[in-house]
């Protein structure tokens, strides 16, 4: 019995096979695609650097103007900015798509 | 299988037409399981589309060790019909019932003549996919639950369920 219905449900879906489905061009998507990945990994990329040049600026000043302390934590803050983007990109990167 | 390897490495380095030729190929595969996930054809078609989008846009993530290119495709095709059935809040049934007047839906007329993929059309999304993936794709167990994320021991506890449930079903259609 329990072979019946498995053999049933096999012969069934595999009647789904039959659908011919109309394969569309994909190369005018694949080409718009790279092109927006493109501007945006440059806008990130940006975004990424100057973050870390006016954090890294901000830092030496205060070390530089004797306030250690500020200056120190403004490094930690930096290592921390860092630290979150390569997390969450990895995550990404391994996430469901 | 070198050739494909290949191409995907092109693929992942830039090479447009690569791409389109290896997610062409795989087009057919991928709208052929959505159609038994779905038992609607526009709506295969219209997921099959959104997928080839997804893939494109996340190819420089695709690991060809971790997966074959159609599993990896198989996966995401799953999700996006996940996730459409949740937005859409639609029942697998009422895909059948709303299918009546479109004429030349082929999936759903079929649906309607046969009363094993009508029981499939009742099961929920959790138990349909591990169905359709085994009984109509033929992936083994440990594939299919590399493809819903899930441990073996629940796809099989998964299949189990969606079995008796076809089986009831189907005998009160017999009745």
């Amino acid at each position: 019995m329990p072979n019946d219905l498995e053999n049933r449900l096999r012969k069934s879906l595999h009647k789904l096979d039959n659908t011919l489905p109309q394969t569309p061009s994909l190369l005018p998507l694949v080409r718009v695609s790279q092109v927006k990945r493109a501007k945006r990994q440059r806008l990130e990329l940006m975004a990424f650097v100057l973050l870390s040049v006016f954090v890294t600026a901000g830092a030496l000043f205060l070390l530089l103007h004797n306030t250690a302390a500020f200056g120190i934590l403004q490094m930690i803050f930096l290592v921390a900015v860092l630290c979150v983007g390569w997390k969450n990109h990895k995550r990404k990167k391994a996430g469901r798509i | 299988m070198d050739s494909e390897r290949e191409q995907i490495r092109a693929a992942q380095e830039g090479n447009a037409f690569a791409l389109a030729t290896l997610l062409e190929d795989q087009y057919a595969a991928v709208y052929r399981f959505l159609c038994k996930l779905t038992l609607d054809s526009t709506w295969a078609a219209d997921l099959s589309q959104e997928c080839m989008i997804r893939a494109i846009d996340h190819f420089p993530a695709y690991d060809p060790d971790r997966a074959l290119l159609s599993t990896w495709l198989i996966a995401i095709a799953k999700n996006l019909w996940l996730d459409d059935c949740r937005r859409r809040k639609r029942k697998p049934a009422v895909s059948l019932e709303d299918a009546d007047g479109e004429l030349g839906d082929f999936a759903a007329e079929l649906a309607e003549k046969d009363a094993v993929l009508a029981a499939v059309g009742h099961l929920s999304p959790k138990l349909r996919a591990p169905v359709a993936l085994y009984y109509g794709q033929g992936y083994a167990y440990d594939e299919i639950a590399q493809i819903l994320h899930v441990p073996v021991g629940t796809v099989k506890s998964r299949m189990a369920r969606a079995l008796t449930k076809l089986r009831k079903e189907l005998d009160d259609h017999a009745e």
